[in-house]
């Protein structure tokens, strides 16, 4: 055997976990798996080598889950799990395909050469970043995104740019993916970076763009300044985010100008996994809101004891004893509280599960859990007996009404808090659309 | 003391000991890892070697409009600082080059991962990466004058800037007894500097990797590599700055050096696990408040004690 193969078949595994509506129950028994062999969950398909899509199949999600698979580096492999059942030997199939050497080396070279094409179709002049795209294709817009996709504008073609273009405008070219300006107006003015900027686009002309993307656009900020405009999608396709939601978001450097949210696919689910409420749902909204809290120790002990309550409906003394020790440990983190305080406040007329601050969600979480845990006896049953599913419909149609108003304003981090704190359940949602019968 | 007793110490023994002090650091941290998990904790210890295995033979990749060179660069950069910034850190009583501003370079090599990461962050041409690097540069401006003040208070208490002058200077007491805030704060910043957590938002999980979304392949391995270089360089600088160096029964001062180091790590290591990110505007917010007063009166405090020994 290679030097490669030998390699390969001692790496351990890194997977690019991507949820579609419907797709809960595929998740968790995916997570499982993966905690249980040690293989590790990708924040970002750039350092993933196997793609595991969850749920059903799924036409408006299929884009997302393309553009992952495009910014795979490779050696890569990918599965579709549809259901909770036999997570365990599609991932040992999908591993089968990533050990295959020849395999892997035959597709590297289909891929290489099919950038090439498009590299000299796209720049017949043979400049610039081209070059460079050993194995992604240039201009392949979606390449820089955390796999959630980005805005769709920046397509294939805009490659025919070339010449110097000005640094000048500093941010511009960094966040670049400017990629897809739907809203059409401006390729900002390349070298121009005058504040006309999105006065006039669209004449490639001499324009620079790198990678064949267009210049980000400009517009006012909060401090008065011009900055650049970046269109960014969050979600569906990204990590510890709730399934199929989408949060188109106009950035200008991290902090947030608009907002729309929306559900990406799932028309056709007609049940929701967590429709039976208990502990492991507010454990299931914990762990991931305390992984994009960036404490994933937590967030791992959190996913382990979810599956043990999931696997034991009536948990026995060792687990509950776990859980507990975990809801002391998560309770008592200062820092947790005082970087989540008085983030994407709601107040008023809203469904319980979502008023108050971050802090006081993701404390009603463990709260939750303790109900159902805490006394030995009473377990599971406390929680089961109100009809959870309807009230997670209306939490979640209200979350994302709310959404965007929450998170304009806002930066990066206090976003990913906030939606992680609201955690939608777009399944439920679904499967309780008014007028279609269920059950 | 154990001044000029032991044998010169060899850069490539230096750089084996960094390796070895890194490897530790990236296997204690899986080790913890696999403890909050619920899996065996002994194969643990393989997992840096697997995942190095795997970069290397993954194929690096090329974002669209990437300023490629910088990309690269600011990945390369970070192995190189530490290792640079280790030249000065004695083991025992020897270091590869006892400088007369030994701190002043130690800093100065530090800082590199400023660069390292903006360039990284910069260069991949990404949302992920320009936010993360935006991060670190708040995060810098953040630890960067409370750490150089730490420094230049055990500087002062040795009244030189030679990393062997303040090994001596704790023969009677050290420096972490004398100057506990400098201490803390110079702890506080390690981390940041080696953005471990609770100070890794800008590779923070919520950005998809943050400034490392976009690296693939041995450009990530030598990424990563870096960053447990450089952890573990600033827990060995501390030991000769507040932990008397090589001071110890029985044992020859390497060994005690090594054996503080360890120390050192572990804890840095641990806390990462132990506490979540801090958001950026709270850290600034604890930066320019707290610790930046807090090691300027320490700086205080040691002059007053210098002045009237």
């Amino acid at each position: 055997m290679d030097v490669t193969g030998w390699l390969l078949a001692r790496a351990r595994p890194c997977a690019f976990v991507v949820t579609a509506v419907g797709g809960t129950g595929a998740r968790v028994a995916v997570e499982r798996e993966l905690r249980e062999r040690g293989w590790r969950q990708a924040a970002a398909p750039g350092e993933a080598d196997l793609l595991v899509v969850c749920g059903p199949e799924d036409a408006e999600l299929a884009d997302a889950v393309e553009r992952v698979w495009e910014q795979m580096p490779g050696p890569r492999a990918r599965v579709r799990v549809a259901g909770g059942d036999g997570a365990a030997p599609l991932l040992d199939s999908a591993r089968g395909h990533l050990l295959d050497v020849d395999r892997q080396r035959r597709q590297a070279a289909e891929r290489d050469a099919r950038a090439r094409e498009r590299a000299q179709r796209s720049d017949g002049d043979g400049h610039g970043n081209a070059g460079h795209g050993r194995d992604e294709s240039p201009g392949d817009g979606g390449a820089q995104g955390g796999g959630d996709g980005k805005s769709e504008g920046g397509g294939d073609d805009h490659g025919d740019a070339d010449g110097g273009h000005g640094q000048g405008d500093g941010h511009g070219n960094g966040g670049g993916d400017g990629a897809g300006q739907d809203d059409g107006h401006g390729h900002g003015s390349g070298d121009g970076d005058s504040d006309d900027g999105h006065g006039h686009g669209h004449d490639h002309g001499g324009m620079s763009m790198p990678g064949g993307i267009p210049m980000a656009d400009r517009g006012p900020d909060r401090d008065g300044l011009r900055l650049d405009r970046l269109h960014v999608h969050l979600g569906p396709a990204l990590a510890d985010w709730p399934a199929g939601l989408r949060l188109r978001l106009t950035l200008q450097g991290d902090v947030v100008q608009e907002a729309e949210a929306e559900i990406v696919g799932g028309t056709a689910v007609a049940s929701a996994f967590w429709d039976v409420p208990g502990p492991a749902a507010d454990l299931d909204s914990a762990q991931r809101f305390l992984a994009v809290a960036g404490w994933s120790a937590a967030a791992e002990a959190g996913r382990r004891w979810r599956d043990a309550l999931l696997a034991e409906p009536g948990p026995g003394e060792p687990t509950r004893r776990g859980v507990l020790r975990w809801l002391r440990r998560v309770r008592r983190s200062r820092v947790l509280r005082w970087s989540t305080d008085g983030l994407g406040r709601i107040g008023g007329s809203a469904p319980d599960p979502l008023r108050g601050d971050v802090t006081d969600r993701w404390a009603r979480l463990l709260d939750g859990v303790e109900a159902a845990v805490g006394a030995p006896g009473v377990s599971d049953a406390a929680g089961r007996d109100r009809p959870a599913s309807d009230s997670r419909a209306q939490a979640a149609e209200a979350a994302l009404d709310l959404l965007p108003s929450l998170v304009t304003g806002r930066e990066l981090a206090a976003v990913r808090l906030t939606v992680a704190s609201l955690d939608p359940d777009a399944e439920a949602l679904r499967a309780h659309v008014p007028g279609r019968s269920h059950g | 003391m154990v001044e000029g007793d032991a044998s010169p110490l060899s850069l490539l023994t230096l750089l084996v000991l960094v390796g070895v002090l890194a490897y530790a650091a990236a296997a204690g941290s899986a080790l913890l890892h696999a403890r909050a998990a619920g899996t065996a904790p002994v194969a643990a210890l393989a997992v840096p070697a697997r995942e190095s295995a795997r970069l290397l033979v993954q194929r690096r990749r090329t974002v669209p409009g990437a300023d490629a060179l910088l990309w690269r660069l600011g990945g390369a950069l970070l192995p190189v600082a530490a290792a640079l910034a280790a030249l000065v850190v004695p083991l025992g009583s020897t270091a590869v080059s006892d400088l007369s501003v030994g701190v002043v370079w130690f800093n100065a090599m530090e800082v590199l991962a400023w660069c390292a990461v903006w360039l990284l962050g910069w260069g991949a041409n990404s949302v992920w990466g320009l936010v993360g690097g935006y991060r670190f540069l708040i995060q810098g401006l953040s630890y960067e004058l409370p750490h150089m003040f730490a420094l230049i208070t055990a500087a002062l208490g040795a009244g030189s800037l030679r990393v062997g002058d303040i090994v001596a200077a704790q023969e009677g007491v050290w420096f972490a007894v004398l100057m506990p805030a400098a201490f803390a704060v110079y702890l506080v910043s390690a981390l940041a500097m080696a953005f471990w957590g609770p100070f890794d938002a800008p590779v923070g999980r919520d950005l998809a990797g943050g400034a490392s979304a976009e690296p693939t392949g041995v450009d990530r391995l030598v990424l990563l590599a870096g960053r447990y270089m450089l952890l573990a360089v600033v827990a060995a600088m501390a030991v000769p700055l507040f932990l008397g160096g090589g001071a110890g029964p029985i044992l020859p001062a390497w060994a005690w050096s090594l054996f503080k180091t360890a120390l050192v790590l572990g804890l840095l290591v641990w806390i990462g696990h132990r506490v979540p990110t801090v958001r950026m505007d709270r850290f600034t917010e604890v930066g320019w408040m707290v610790l930046l007063p807090l090691s300027l009166l320490q700086a205080l405090v040691v002059s007053v004690l210098v002045l009237a020994r």
